[in-house]
């Protein structure tokens, strides 16, 4: 089953890019031009991974991360930051946001897809240990 | 008894949002300097209605008081401010020219990147040399960002300039790359010929998608190998490209036959 990540960012090229780093990677992309159009799509479909920027018309990445994390669908979804702002300030926002990583730009194929993996495999894990315990606290419901 | 821009500025302090809302309008319509100052502070509001009826305020006003209130809000700690101050110098265009092309030589890079990036909006031809000067800035962002613009702003006395940074960072020959290929012309077309030779598979794939924008004969025909390329994503790029031109010209001579 293939991971579909969204990327967010105003600039053409930027979004091209880091399309080419993920689907190098094996994600299936999507792309959002700003941040009401990444609402949109991701309202409209299921998403694995949001890549986003910051400086944004309109709705900055800021206020996008935070409006992903207040649906429930996406409450615990991978979210990578990926902007040239970076103060440590920054860095706090964005994760105060609800961001899971804060990559400077330039980015790196290295940078977004491992740390992408890295998200989606402890998620995976994260996931798998919740249905573990469900299980046992099942079978001990079972048992008692 | 006060008057009424000096009213209205008053009832900037209401605790009442739309008697706030109401008076940025009322501001703006007026275009009164006085109100300047006042309504660049209101960029920091909360509300984002408020934030962006002072928006709307200071791009009514425009003139040298707005763009020196606005500018230094590029510094704030806020995106939305920021971003609401990037919008306003955004439409007021040529005068805000010089005060931006002055921004490029700030110490934060930050600042250098948002002037080139409002000064690509306005689309000045008088950034055009300043954009060149930058290209050696000492932040990868900036300079790339530069680059990138010189494909809008520029002329051909920017492919020089862009090729001789051919050298640098990846990131940076992605943006050179699209830039060239928007101005197109013999000399940027060589170098982007050689830059898909580079062992980079994202510059490679820029050079790529820099030719099929520049269209020409010539550019098609340097994307033929690429047809076959060991990149399944660049493979893919180049076949829809020539799928797309063959439909075109299928269709230019339709339209021929039928005149």
């Amino acid at each position: 089953m293939t991971t579909k990540a969204l990327v967010v960012d105003d600039s053409q090229m930027v979004r091209n890019l880091h399309a080419f780093m993920l689907q190098s990677g094996g994600f299936e992309v999507s792309l959002a031009e700003n941040g009401s159009e990444a609402l949109e799509k991701l309202l409209l479909d299921a998403y694995d991974l949001v890549v986003t920027d910051i400086n944004m018309p309109q709705m900055d990445g800021y206020e996008l991360v935070r409006s992903i994390r207040s649906m429930a669908p996406y409450r615990q979804t991978p979210i990578i930051i990926v902007s040239t702002e970076s103060e440590a300030a920054d860095k706090a926002r964005g994760f105060e946001a609800g961001a899971n990583v804060y990559v400077v730009k330039p980015t790196t194929a290295d940078d977004l897809v491992l740390n992408a993996e890295m998200l989606l495999g402890a998620r995976q894990a994260k996931n798998a240990r919740a249905e573990s315990l469900d299980g046992t606290a099942a079978l001990e419901g079972t048992l008692s | 008894m006060p008057d009424r821009i000096e009213a209205l500025i008053d009832d900037l302090s209401s605790a009442d949002e739309s008697v706030r809302r109401h008076a940025l309008e009322d501001l703006g319509d007026l275009g009164d300097a006085r109100a300047v100052a006042p309504l660049a502070e209101a960029l920091a509001e909360p509300s984002a209605a408020i934030r962006e009826a002072a928006v709307d305020a200071l791009k009514a006003i425009r003139g040298e008081a707005t763009i020196c209130a606005v500018a230094p809000k590029l510094r704030s700690p806020v995106t939305a401010v920021r971003n609401a101050a990037s919008e306003i110098l955004q439409a007021i265009g040529e005068p805000a020219v010089p005060c931006l092309l002055r921004l490029l030589e700030d110490d934060d890079k930050d600042i250098r990147k948002y002037a080139v990036d409002i000064l690509t909006q306005i689309g000045s031809p008088a950034a055009e040399a300043a954009f060149i000067r930058v290209l050696s800035d000492r932040d990868v962002n900036v300079a790339s960002a530069a680059a990138e613009a010189l494909g809008r702003v520029g002329g051909p006395d920017s492919v020089p300039s862009l090729i001789r940074l051919l050298r640098t960072n990846s990131w940076v020959q992605c943006s050179v790359a699209k830039s060239l290929g928007q101005l197109g012309g013999a000399e940027a077309l060589a170098a982007l010929r050689r830059l898909t030779q580079d062992d980079d598979p994202m510059v490679v794939f820029s050079a790529v998608d820099a030719l099929i924008h520049a269209g020409c004969d010539e550019a098609f025909d340097a994307l033929l190998p690429f047809r076959e390329h060991p990149n399944r994503l660049i493979r893919k790029r180049v076949a829809a490209a020539f799928e797309a031109r063959l439909a075109a010209s299928a269709n230019q001579a339709n339209q021929t036959t039928n005149v």
